[in-house]
Protein backbone atom coordinates (compact mmCIF):
# COMPACT_ATOMS: atom_id res chain seq x y z
CA UNK A 1 0.00 0.00 0.00
CA UNK A 2 1.08 3.53 -1.03
CA UNK A 3 0.43 6.16 1.51
CA UNK A 4 -0.26 9.73 0.69
CA UNK A 5 0.36 12.54 3.25
CA UNK A 6 -1.96 14.35 4.75
CA UNK A 7 -1.77 17.87 2.63
CA UNK A 8 0.20 16.75 0.17
CA UNK A 9 -0.65 18.84 -2.69
CA UNK A 10 0.68 16.85 -6.08
CA UNK A 11 -1.56 14.59 -8.10
CA UNK A 12 -2.10 11.27 -6.59
CA UNK A 13 -2.99 8.69 -9.84
CA UNK A 14 -4.12 5.41 -10.14
CA UNK A 15 -4.46 3.85 -13.30
CA UNK A 16 -6.48 5.23 -15.17
CA UNK A 17 -7.98 8.05 -12.12
CA UNK A 18 -5.91 11.11 -11.02
CA UNK A 19 -7.05 12.59 -7.50
CA UNK A 20 -6.46 15.86 -6.23
CA UNK A 21 -7.59 17.93 -2.90
CA UNK A 22 -9.84 20.77 -3.57
CA UNK A 23 -11.08 22.98 -1.16
CA UNK A 24 -14.78 22.37 -1.23
CA UNK A 25 -17.45 20.58 -2.94
CA UNK A 26 -19.35 22.65 -5.88
CA UNK A 27 -23.00 23.80 -5.26
CA UNK A 28 -24.54 21.21 -7.57
CA UNK A 29 -22.49 17.85 -6.28
CA UNK A 30 -25.32 15.26 -5.67
CA UNK A 31 -23.93 12.09 -3.54
CA UNK A 32 -24.10 8.76 -4.90
CA UNK A 33 -24.82 5.57 -3.31
CA UNK A 34 -21.65 3.68 -4.36
CA UNK A 35 -17.95 3.61 -3.80
CA UNK A 36 -16.93 2.79 -7.40
CA UNK A 37 -14.94 6.04 -8.22
CA UNK A 38 -14.01 4.42 -12.00
CA UNK A 39 -16.17 1.85 -13.33
CA UNK A 40 -14.81 -0.74 -15.71
CA UNK A 41 -16.59 -2.60 -18.41
CA UNK A 42 -14.59 -5.49 -17.54
CA UNK A 43 -15.82 -5.28 -13.49
CA UNK A 44 -12.29 -4.36 -12.64
CA UNK A 45 -13.33 -0.77 -10.74
CA UNK A 46 -11.38 1.40 -8.27
CA UNK A 47 -13.06 1.61 -5.32
CA UNK A 48 -12.96 4.50 -2.29
CA UNK A 49 -13.27 2.97 0.88
CA UNK A 50 -14.32 4.83 3.77
CA UNK A 51 -15.60 8.18 1.55
CA UNK A 52 -19.02 9.38 0.44
CA UNK A 53 -19.26 9.32 -3.77
CA UNK A 54 -20.56 12.84 -5.64
CA UNK A 55 -21.35 13.49 -8.97
CA UNK A 56 -21.77 16.83 -10.83
CA UNK A 57 -23.85 17.94 -13.95
CA UNK A 58 -21.28 17.65 -16.41
CA UNK A 59 -20.27 14.36 -15.50
CA UNK A 60 -16.84 14.30 -16.18
CA UNK A 61 -15.51 14.45 -12.84
CA UNK A 62 -16.52 13.27 -9.58
CA UNK A 63 -16.02 13.91 -5.93
CA UNK A 64 -15.68 12.25 -2.80
CA UNK A 65 -15.48 13.57 0.55
CA UNK A 66 -13.32 11.54 3.20
CA UNK A 67 -15.26 10.28 6.08
CA UNK A 68 -12.66 9.86 8.46
CA UNK A 69 -9.07 10.26 8.54
CA UNK A 70 -8.64 8.36 5.55
CA UNK A 71 -9.75 7.33 2.34
CA UNK A 72 -8.50 3.45 0.63
CA UNK A 73 -8.47 3.68 -3.13
CA UNK A 74 -8.95 -0.01 -4.08
CA UNK A 75 -8.24 -1.50 -7.47
CA UNK A 76 -10.52 -5.05 -7.44
CA UNK A 77 -8.49 -6.77 -10.07
CA UNK A 78 -6.43 -9.74 -9.00
CA UNK A 79 -3.50 -9.98 -11.49
CA UNK A 80 -2.25 -6.68 -12.43
CA UNK A 81 -3.69 -5.22 -9.42
CA UNK A 82 -3.15 -1.20 -8.99
CA UNK A 83 -1.44 -1.44 -5.98
CA UNK A 84 -4.13 0.36 -2.87
CA UNK A 85 -3.70 3.92 -2.25
CA UNK A 86 -4.21 5.26 1.33
CA UNK A 87 -4.87 9.22 1.21
CA UNK A 88 -4.49 10.56 4.44
CA UNK A 89 -6.41 14.13 5.37
CA UNK A 90 -8.69 15.55 7.93
CA UNK A 91 -12.47 13.66 8.25
CA UNK A 92 -13.93 15.76 5.75
CA UNK A 93 -11.58 16.53 3.27
CA UNK A 94 -12.72 16.84 -0.60
CA UNK A 95 -10.80 15.52 -3.43
CA UNK A 96 -11.41 15.82 -7.26
CA UNK A 97 -11.28 13.04 -9.17
CA UNK A 98 -10.57 12.91 -13.06
CA UNK A 99 -10.74 10.05 -15.19
CA UNK A 100 -8.34 9.55 -18.34
CA UNK A 101 -9.40 10.39 -22.34
CA UNK A 102 -8.20 9.96 -25.57
CA UNK A 103 -8.67 11.36 -28.97
CA UNK A 104 -10.95 10.49 -31.06
CA UNK A 105 -11.38 11.73 -34.71
CA UNK A 106 -14.40 13.17 -33.73
CA UNK A 107 -13.55 14.37 -30.30
CA UNK A 108 -12.22 12.76 -27.10
CA UNK A 109 -13.63 10.00 -25.02
CA UNK A 110 -13.18 8.30 -21.97
CA UNK A 111 -10.55 5.60 -21.77
CA UNK A 112 -12.02 1.82 -21.44
CA UNK A 113 -10.58 -1.15 -19.51
CA UNK B 1 -25.72 -31.26 18.60
CA UNK B 2 -24.10 -28.40 17.03
CA UNK B 3 -20.30 -28.30 17.15
CA UNK B 4 -18.64 -25.04 17.83
CA UNK B 5 -15.13 -24.14 17.16
CA UNK B 6 -12.73 -21.34 18.45
CA UNK B 7 -9.17 -22.03 16.88
CA UNK B 8 -8.04 -25.14 14.80
CA UNK B 9 -5.77 -27.65 16.21
CA UNK B 10 -2.13 -28.31 14.83
CA UNK B 11 -2.99 -31.61 13.27
CA UNK B 12 -6.25 -29.71 11.28
CA UNK B 13 -3.81 -26.74 10.19
CA UNK B 14 -0.91 -29.10 8.94
CA UNK B 15 -3.71 -30.29 6.35
CA UNK B 16 -4.24 -26.80 4.72
CA UNK B 17 -1.99 -27.92 1.93
CA UNK B 18 -3.72 -31.43 1.06
CA UNK B 19 -6.80 -28.85 0.86
CA UNK B 20 -5.55 -26.75 -1.11
CA UNK B 21 -3.89 -29.02 -3.45
CA UNK B 22 -6.80 -30.80 -3.80
CA UNK B 23 -9.14 -27.60 -4.74
CA UNK B 24 -6.51 -26.40 -7.60
CA UNK B 25 -6.04 -29.40 -8.99
CA UNK B 26 -9.97 -29.47 -8.70
CA UNK B 27 -10.49 -26.40 -10.00
CA UNK B 28 -8.47 -26.97 -13.25
CA UNK B 29 -9.45 -30.42 -13.64
CA UNK B 30 -9.67 -31.44 -17.81
CA UNK B 31 -11.23 -34.63 -18.63
CA UNK B 32 -14.78 -36.82 -18.88
CA UNK B 33 -16.23 -36.10 -15.54
CA UNK B 34 -17.34 -39.15 -13.37
CA UNK B 35 -21.20 -39.09 -13.94
CA UNK B 36 -21.83 -41.39 -11.79
CA UNK B 37 -20.81 -39.38 -9.14
CA UNK B 38 -22.55 -35.81 -10.09
CA UNK B 39 -25.77 -37.19 -10.71
CA UNK B 40 -25.74 -38.93 -6.79
CA UNK B 41 -24.29 -35.44 -5.78
CA UNK B 42 -26.63 -33.70 -7.53
CA UNK B 43 -29.34 -36.02 -6.09
CA UNK B 44 -27.81 -35.40 -2.30
CA UNK B 45 -27.76 -31.62 -3.13
CA UNK B 46 -31.69 -31.47 -4.05
CA UNK B 47 -32.50 -34.04 -0.74
CA UNK B 48 -30.13 -31.09 1.40
CA UNK B 49 -32.35 -28.14 -0.28
CA UNK B 50 -35.84 -30.52 0.89
CA UNK B 51 -36.19 -30.66 -2.83
CA UNK B 52 -37.46 -33.45 -5.13
CA UNK B 53 -34.85 -34.80 -7.67
CA UNK B 54 -36.28 -34.92 -11.23
CA UNK B 55 -36.30 -37.98 -13.27
CA UNK B 56 -34.71 -36.14 -16.11
CA UNK B 57 -30.70 -36.20 -16.24
CA UNK B 58 -29.33 -33.94 -19.55
CA UNK B 59 -25.43 -34.50 -20.24
CA UNK B 60 -23.72 -31.59 -22.61
CA UNK B 61 -20.09 -31.61 -23.39
CA UNK B 62 -19.75 -27.81 -22.31
CA UNK B 63 -21.31 -24.87 -20.54
CA UNK B 64 -22.41 -22.98 -23.54
CA UNK B 65 -24.57 -26.43 -24.48
CA UNK B 66 -25.60 -26.69 -20.78
CA UNK B 67 -27.29 -22.53 -20.73
CA UNK B 68 -28.80 -23.15 -23.82
CA UNK B 69 -30.64 -26.60 -22.78
CA UNK B 70 -30.94 -24.80 -19.29
CA UNK B 71 -32.60 -21.92 -21.01
CA UNK B 72 -34.66 -23.94 -23.43
CA UNK B 73 -36.45 -25.37 -20.55
CA UNK B 74 -37.04 -22.72 -18.69
CA UNK B 75 -38.45 -20.60 -21.49
CA UNK B 76 -35.28 -17.57 -20.65
CA UNK B 77 -32.09 -16.67 -22.45
CA UNK B 78 -28.88 -17.87 -22.09
CA UNK B 79 -27.71 -14.69 -20.25
CA UNK B 80 -30.94 -14.96 -17.75
CA UNK B 81 -29.28 -18.21 -17.13
CA UNK B 82 -25.99 -17.91 -16.92
CA UNK B 83 -25.34 -16.50 -13.04
CA UNK B 84 -28.25 -19.14 -12.22
CA UNK B 85 -25.34 -21.56 -13.16
CA UNK B 86 -23.96 -23.91 -10.35
CA UNK B 87 -20.14 -23.97 -11.67
CA UNK B 88 -19.22 -27.48 -10.71
CA UNK B 89 -15.22 -27.95 -10.59
CA UNK B 90 -14.73 -24.22 -11.06
CA UNK B 91 -16.56 -23.61 -8.01
CA UNK B 92 -14.05 -25.47 -5.99
CA UNK B 93 -12.58 -22.28 -4.37
CA UNK B 94 -15.23 -21.53 -1.91
CA UNK B 95 -16.39 -25.10 -1.69
CA UNK B 96 -13.22 -25.70 -0.39
CA UNK B 97 -13.94 -24.02 3.05
CA UNK B 98 -16.99 -26.09 3.82
CA UNK B 99 -14.76 -29.02 2.59
CA UNK B 100 -12.13 -28.78 5.17
CA UNK B 101 -14.54 -27.74 7.86
CA UNK B 102 -16.68 -31.01 7.22
CA UNK B 103 -13.84 -33.05 6.32
CA UNK B 104 -10.91 -32.13 8.41
CA UNK B 105 -12.79 -30.75 11.72
CA UNK B 106 -16.01 -32.93 11.28
CA UNK B 107 -18.04 -30.17 11.83
CA UNK B 108 -21.32 -31.64 10.93
CA UNK B 109 -23.17 -28.32 10.12
CA UNK B 110 -21.31 -28.08 6.65
CA UNK B 111 -22.86 -31.60 5.56
CA UNK B 112 -25.94 -30.45 3.67
CA UNK B 113 -22.93 -28.76 1.06
CA UNK B 114 -21.23 -32.78 0.42
CA UNK B 115 -23.61 -33.06 -2.31
CA UNK B 116 -22.16 -29.89 -4.43
CA UNK B 117 -18.84 -30.76 -3.08
CA UNK B 118 -19.19 -34.31 -4.80
CA UNK B 119 -20.47 -32.33 -8.17
CA UNK B 120 -17.26 -30.09 -8.07
CA UNK B 121 -15.33 -33.05 -7.80
CA UNK B 122 -16.80 -35.08 -10.49
CA UNK B 123 -18.21 -32.22 -13.24
CA UNK B 124 -18.12 -29.07 -14.98
CA UNK B 125 -21.23 -26.38 -14.69
CA UNK B 126 -24.55 -27.82 -14.07
CA UNK B 127 -27.97 -26.17 -13.95
CA UNK B 128 -30.35 -27.67 -11.36
CA UNK B 129 -33.84 -26.96 -12.12
CA UNK B 130 -37.04 -28.17 -11.07
CA UNK B 131 -37.93 -30.63 -13.79
CA UNK B 132 -34.80 -31.52 -15.21
CA UNK B 133 -30.88 -31.19 -14.13
CA UNK B 134 -28.51 -29.85 -16.79
CA UNK B 135 -25.13 -31.03 -16.29
CA UNK B 136 -22.05 -30.60 -18.31
CA UNK B 137 -18.39 -31.58 -18.76
CA UNK B 138 -15.27 -30.36 -17.54
CA UNK B 139 -12.99 -28.83 -20.39
CA UNK B 140 -10.85 -30.97 -22.50
CA UNK B 141 -7.92 -28.58 -22.02
CA UNK B 142 -6.07 -25.38 -19.49
CA UNK B 143 -4.15 -24.10 -20.98
CA UNK B 144 -2.03 -20.78 -18.61
CA UNK B 145 0.88 -18.55 -18.56
CA UNK B 146 3.38 -18.63 -15.79
CA UNK B 147 1.43 -16.49 -13.53
CA UNK B 148 -1.39 -18.86 -13.80
CA UNK B 149 -3.54 -16.69 -15.99
CA UNK B 150 -5.37 -18.13 -18.63
CA UNK B 151 -3.38 -17.88 -21.82
CA UNK B 152 -2.03 -19.38 -25.17
CA UNK B 153 -0.30 -17.34 -27.56
CA UNK B 154 -0.96 -20.07 -30.49
CA UNK B 155 -4.84 -21.55 -29.72
CA UNK B 156 -7.56 -21.65 -27.15
CA UNK B 157 -6.78 -21.05 -23.67
CA UNK B 158 -9.81 -23.51 -22.96
CA UNK B 159 -11.35 -26.30 -24.85
CA UNK B 160 -14.63 -28.49 -24.51
CA UNK B 161 -15.17 -31.61 -26.47
CA UNK B 162 -18.35 -29.95 -28.67
CA UNK B 163 -15.25 -26.97 -29.67
CA UNK B 164 -16.45 -24.19 -27.35
CA UNK B 165 -13.09 -22.43 -26.75
CA UNK B 166 -12.04 -19.63 -24.69
CA UNK B 167 -9.19 -17.39 -26.28
CA UNK B 168 -6.81 -15.10 -23.77
CA UNK B 169 -4.04 -13.39 -23.71
CA UNK B 170 -2.41 -13.36 -20.31
CA UNK B 171 -5.76 -13.71 -18.68
CA UNK B 172 -7.32 -11.13 -20.86
CA UNK B 173 -10.56 -12.04 -23.55
CA UNK B 174 -9.22 -11.10 -27.29
CA UNK B 175 -10.54 -12.21 -30.58
CA UNK B 176 -10.02 -15.80 -31.59
CA UNK B 177 -8.45 -14.27 -35.24
CA UNK B 178 -5.90 -12.70 -33.23
CA UNK B 179 -4.21 -15.77 -31.27
CA UNK B 180 -5.55 -17.98 -33.99
CA UNK B 181 -4.16 -16.02 -37.23
CA UNK B 182 -1.76 -12.97 -36.08
CA UNK B 183 -0.79 -12.02 -39.33
CA UNK B 184 -4.92 -10.89 -39.59
CA UNK B 185 -4.17 -8.24 -36.59
CA UNK B 186 -2.85 -4.64 -38.33
CA UNK B 187 -0.42 -2.50 -36.85
CA UNK B 188 -3.56 0.13 -37.07
CA UNK B 189 -5.86 -2.28 -35.38
CA UNK B 190 -3.49 -2.49 -32.25
CA UNK B 191 -3.48 1.13 -32.05
CA UNK B 192 -7.21 2.17 -32.24
CA UNK B 193 -8.70 -0.86 -30.70
CA UNK B 194 -11.56 0.68 -28.61
CA UNK B 195 -10.69 -1.22 -25.41
CA UNK B 196 -7.55 0.33 -24.25
CA UNK B 197 -6.73 -3.44 -22.50
CA UNK B 198 -7.01 -5.11 -25.25
CA UNK B 199 -5.52 -2.74 -27.42
CA UNK B 200 -2.37 -3.66 -25.60
CA UNK B 201 -2.62 -7.25 -25.84
CA UNK B 202 -2.71 -6.81 -29.50
CA UNK B 203 0.26 -4.53 -29.48
CA UNK B 204 1.70 -7.08 -27.08
CA UNK B 205 1.13 -9.77 -29.54
CA UNK B 206 2.41 -7.65 -32.61
CA UNK B 207 5.05 -6.14 -30.69
CA UNK B 208 5.41 -2.74 -30.49
CA UNK B 209 8.72 -2.60 -32.64
CA UNK B 210 6.84 -4.07 -35.60
CA UNK B 211 4.11 -1.44 -34.71
CA UNK B 212 5.93 1.43 -34.46
CA UNK B 213 7.84 -0.13 -37.93
CA UNK B 214 4.66 -0.89 -39.93
CA UNK B 215 3.26 2.59 -39.46
CA UNK B 216 6.28 4.75 -40.14
CA UNK B 217 5.74 6.10 -36.81
CA UNK B 218 7.99 8.80 -35.88
CA UNK B 219 9.23 9.99 -32.20
CA UNK B 220 8.46 13.51 -31.72
CA UNK B 221 9.80 13.40 -27.29
CA UNK B 222 10.69 10.86 -25.54
CA UNK B 223 10.80 11.43 -21.85
CA UNK B 224 12.74 10.70 -18.83
CA UNK B 225 10.22 9.17 -17.02
CA UNK B 226 8.48 6.09 -18.68
CA UNK B 227 5.47 6.99 -16.72
CA UNK B 228 5.47 10.14 -18.80
CA UNK B 229 6.01 8.28 -21.82
CA UNK B 230 7.09 8.73 -25.47
CA UNK B 231 4.95 10.67 -28.33
CA UNK B 232 4.68 9.72 -31.58
CA UNK B 233 2.99 10.95 -34.51
CA UNK B 234 1.63 8.16 -37.49
CA UNK B 235 -0.32 7.95 -40.64
CA UNK B 236 -3.08 5.71 -39.99
CA UNK B 237 -5.28 5.16 -43.03
CA UNK B 238 -8.67 7.02 -41.73
CA UNK B 239 -6.72 9.85 -39.52
CA UNK B 240 -3.15 10.96 -41.21
CA UNK B 241 -0.75 12.74 -38.12
CA UNK B 242 -2.46 10.67 -35.21
CA UNK B 243 -0.71 11.36 -32.67
CA UNK B 244 0.43 8.51 -29.55
CA UNK B 245 1.54 8.44 -26.02
CA UNK B 246 3.43 5.22 -25.63
CA UNK B 247 3.11 4.78 -21.61
CA UNK B 248 4.15 2.71 -18.87
CA UNK B 249 1.09 2.40 -16.25
CA UNK B 250 1.78 2.09 -12.55
CA UNK B 251 1.53 -1.84 -13.12
CA UNK B 252 4.60 -1.67 -15.31
CA UNK B 253 2.63 -2.64 -18.86
CA UNK B 254 3.10 -0.35 -22.05
CA UNK B 255 -0.21 1.01 -22.97
CA UNK B 256 -0.75 3.41 -26.02
CA UNK B 257 -3.46 6.55 -26.26
CA UNK B 258 -4.26 8.79 -29.24
CA UNK B 259 -3.99 12.10 -28.25
CA UNK B 260 -4.59 15.68 -29.74
CA UNK B 261 -2.97 16.52 -32.35
CA UNK B 262 -1.88 20.11 -31.20
CA UNK B 263 0.51 18.33 -28.32
CA UNK B 264 4.10 18.68 -29.12
CA UNK B 265 5.61 16.92 -25.75
CA UNK B 266 4.62 13.59 -23.87
CA UNK B 267 4.35 15.58 -20.78
CA UNK B 268 1.63 17.74 -22.52
CA UNK B 269 0.15 14.66 -23.52
CA UNK B 270 0.28 12.75 -20.90
CA UNK B 271 -1.25 15.64 -18.97
CA UNK B 272 -3.82 15.69 -21.89
CA UNK B 273 -5.14 13.02 -21.08
CA UNK B 274 -6.21 13.96 -17.26
CA UNK B 275 -7.83 17.04 -18.68
CA UNK B 276 -4.59 19.24 -17.42
CA UNK B 277 -4.22 21.65 -20.24
CA UNK B 278 -3.22 25.11 -18.74
CA UNK B 279 0.67 25.96 -18.77
CA UNK B 280 1.02 26.32 -15.01
CA UNK B 281 -0.37 22.83 -14.80
CA UNK B 282 1.62 21.10 -16.97
CA UNK B 283 4.62 21.83 -15.29
CA UNK B 284 3.24 21.22 -11.60
CA UNK B 285 1.74 17.76 -13.40
CA UNK B 286 5.57 16.19 -13.28
CA UNK B 287 5.37 16.60 -9.53
CA UNK B 288 2.82 14.30 -8.92
CA UNK B 289 2.63 12.18 -5.86
CA UNK B 290 2.41 8.57 -6.38
CA UNK B 291 1.33 6.54 -9.29
CA UNK B 292 -0.07 2.50 -8.96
Amino acid sequence: MKIVKNKSNGIVFQGDIAMMRVDSLPKDAKPEETQVVAHSETGHHHLAERAKVFSVPDGEVLYMQALGKSIDIVHKRNYDTHETIRLLGEPGQIWKIRRQREHTPEGWRRVED
Amino acid sequence: MTTKIDKLTPEQEARFPEFRERCISNGLGVGRADRARAEAGAALAYKAAGLPFPKQIYWFDSPLAGVKKAAELCDKTASDMYPLASRGNHESGWVSYHSFFLEACGLEICEPIRGLMNVTESAGWWWPLDEAVVMTERPTVIRRDAGHRLHSATGPAMEYADGFALYRWHGLEVPKEWILNPASLKAETALSWPNIEQRRAAAEILGWAKILDALKAKSIDKDSDPQIGELFVADLPDSPGQKFLRVRCGTGRDFCLPVAPHLMTALAANAWTFGFEKAGEIESYRNYEVRT
